[in-house]
């Protein structure tokens, strides 16, 4: 009797069989995933590279250079820079594209940002890589300052030699920056032709630009020498860091207050720069009662009513003349007897306050995805 | 020898050992047969909503405002800006110079100009459609207006200006008219394709696409999902919502139809004042 173990079965070749054609089956499934989530990880890669450039393009133009004296640095041609973001770098380049004629116009750049992804896992080529551009205007922080005081409403012709008695103080239009910093001297005052106050007033510093007060031209004309588009300003134009009035925030933030009359009962000191859409009235007691270090433009008139008030920077009022609205004429000696006024042009003070103003503007609608590489 | 047969119990046993073991090894392969049909079905369907997605993504997001023409549930129309640049001086009747900034040369050589668009004191586009763009070499026509060509970038001359004509200085971009649609699929008859229309050129993009497939608006600053057309109009829209559910070409077996992967995405327009 043959032995069973003799026989030749078929039991393995029939088991190997299936397993070889389910292997090959699975195989072909797990090769088809991987290509599927290759894919799939790649395209996440351009998305990445897309975040990267974008993060890298807004780095860029939210960074400002400043010199000694505050000036804003304005971008060579072709100023390049890497910038480490996560998930990879953005190379940026910034070309002009316009150079105005005119000088106090922006220039006109075109920033591209091209977006590299890096995996640590994955060595340090890029993965992916995508380049995105923006038009953006290059804004200085400067103001087109013409006097100490600009006063577009005019003031009243009475004023410094009349009720009340005893008042003193200073109008300086020659620039107060320290040395190396400071730029042309202004006038002390810049008021309308007929709506000038009694000149020269007595008991008052004045210096700048000789006549010291220049009073030519209309109200309108005078508001719209500042070179300051009001309503721009009033129709969203500026962001503000407040809406109200704040002292003592040395960052010299931009305060916009939108209000028919500003009254400011308490002393401070305050910078930066102050826009108040209305008149503005300083109250209050005390030697300095306000010290201001920046710009304040203001819409209708200014009253300096405190007993003591000091600006170190620049003033502006009346804008609101600009766009045809009527505003009171101004006067500098207020209601207060034995009053002190002191504002002293400071071009350096104007910079700090027009800070956060200056760098690279993006110009609105003008974003481009997949910008060539160059 | 021994000649001796199986007996009939031992073949019994035998045939019935074997016909559960058949059985067992049929319902094994036929499910991993269906698993893998399944697995190659939905691939196919989620390359076409992929495909599609990464194609429309690129254009749609630099949509400026007033550029959405249209936009219905199946369709949108759209004006796509693909060469941006800086207009210089004006060089004869409804003709000017201009500094283009480098674009993607695929693009701008594959490109069918539907018009040119350039932006006004307030920041909004102006469109101007029946105009040609040829080279140009009058660099006089930029550099009296110090407009600088970037470094690859080119001067063109864009005539046929029909309207105002647009100061030096003015941002401009060169669009193509193109519309994206849902419609009957030519290569699988009976299905759905996405279309994509540039000037009178039609090309099926992808297919096929599950029925669900459809635009979607985002409008306002919040980026709310509206049917499109949206009830305050085009000028509302932000963005767009694409639900690309993306079809396999086949029925995977053991299913009553085509797998379908459903790739949502939403694309918001950069080129807005949001």
């Amino acid at each position: 009797m043959r032995r069973l173990h003799d026989r030749s079965g078929f039991a393995l070749p029939v088991t190997l069989f299936v397993v070889a054609i389910v292997t090959v089956m699975l195989s072909a499934v797990f090769v088809q995933v991987r290509m599927d989530r290759r894919i799939s990880e790649s395209s996440g890669d351009i998305v990445d590279a897309l975040t990267v450039a974008q993060s890298g393009l807004q780095t860029y133009l939210g960074m400002t250079s400043f010199d000694a004296c505050e000036r804003a640095i304005r971008p060579l041609d072709g100023d390049s820079v890497r910038i480490n973001v996560q998930g990879g770098y953005a190379d940026v380049v910034a070309h002009v594209t316009q150079k105005p004629a005119d000088t106090l116009s922006s220039w006109l750049y075109v920033v591209r940002s091209t977006g590299h992804v890096i995996l640590p896992t994955a060595g340090e080529d890029p993965q992916a890589q995508r380049t995105v551009a923006q038009f953006a205007r290059w804004q200085r922080n400067s103001l087109n300052v013409l006097a100490a005081w600009t006063a577009a409403n005019g003031l009243e012709t009475a004023g410094l030699v009349s009720a009340p008695v005893g008042n003193t103080g200073e109008l300086k239009g020659a620039d107060q920056a320290p040395s190396g910093c400071k730029d042309p001297n202004v006038y002390s005052l810049r008021v309308p032709s007929g709506a000038a106050p009694t000149w020269p007033p007595t008991g008052y510093t004045l210096n700048g630009l000789s006549p010291y007060m220049l009073a030519s031209g209309s109200k309108s004309g005078v508001a719209d020498e500042t070179l300051i588009d009001w309503e721009a300003v009033t129709s969203g134009g500026i962001v503000p860091d407040y809406d109200y009035m704040r002292f003592w925030d040395t960052d010299y933030p931009v305060m916009l207050v939108e209000s028919a009359k500003l009254d400011v009962m308490s002393c401070g000191t305050g910078y930066g720069l102050l826009i108040v859409t209305g008149d503005l009235d300083f109250n209050g007691t005390g030697s300095p009662c306000y010290q201001w270090y920046g710009v304040i433009i203001v819409g209708g008139e200014i009253e300096w009513d405190a007993s003591d008030q000091r600006v170190d920077g620049a003033v502006i009022s009346g804008m609101k003349r600009q766009v045809s609205e009527w505003t009171d004429e101004g006067d500098v000696d207020g209601n207060s007897n034995g009053a002190y006024l002191d504002i002293d042009y400071d071009s350096r003070y104007v910079r700090l306050a027009l800070k956060s103003l200056a760098g690279f503007a993006p110009v609105g609608n003008a974003w481009v995805d997949n910008w060539a590489t160059y | 020898m021994n000649s001796r047969g199986f007996t009939l119990v031992e073949l019994l046993v035998g045939t019935v050992v074997m016909a559960v073991l058949g059985v067992a090894l049929v319902r094994m392969l036929v499910s991993d047969s269906r698993f893998v049909s399944r697995q190659d079905a939905m691939m196919v369907a989620r390359q076409t909503s992929r495909g599609a997605m990464n194609t429309m993504s690129v254009e749609l997001r630099m949509i400026t405002d007033g550029g959405l023409v249209a936009a219905r549930r199946d369709s949108v129309r759209a004006l796509i800006p693909y060469a941006f640049g800086v207009t210089c001086d004006q060089t004869g009747s409804g003709q000017i110079v201009a500094a283009l900034v480098p674009p993607d040369s695929l693009t701008y050589a594959t490109a069918v100009p539907g018009g040119f668009a350039w932006q006004d004191d307030a920041g909004d586009y102006q469109a101007v459609n029946g105009i040609s763009v040829t080279n140009s070499s009058n660099m006089n026509a930029c550099i009296a207006d110090s407009v600088f060509v970037v470094p690859g970038g080119k001067l063109i001359s864009i005539s046929g200006i029909a309207g105002p004509i647009p100061t030096p200085g003015r941002i401009f971009y060169l669009y193509q008219d193109i519309s994206y649609r849902f419609g009957g699929s030519v290569e699988l008859p009976g299905r759905i394709a996405l279309w994509r229309r540039v000037g009178f050129v039609y090309e099926e993009l992808a297919s096929p696409f599950d029925t669900s497939a459809k635009f979607r608006c985002l409008t306002g600053p919040q980026l709310d999902v509206e049917d499109c057309p949206p009830s305050g109009g085009l000028g509302e829209v932000r963005g767009l919502e694409l639900v690309l559910v993306g079809a396999s070409d086949l029925t995977p077996q053991g299913t009553a139809g085509p797998a379908t992967f459903d790739l949502t995405t939403r694309i918001a327009f950069l080129n807005t004042v949001n």
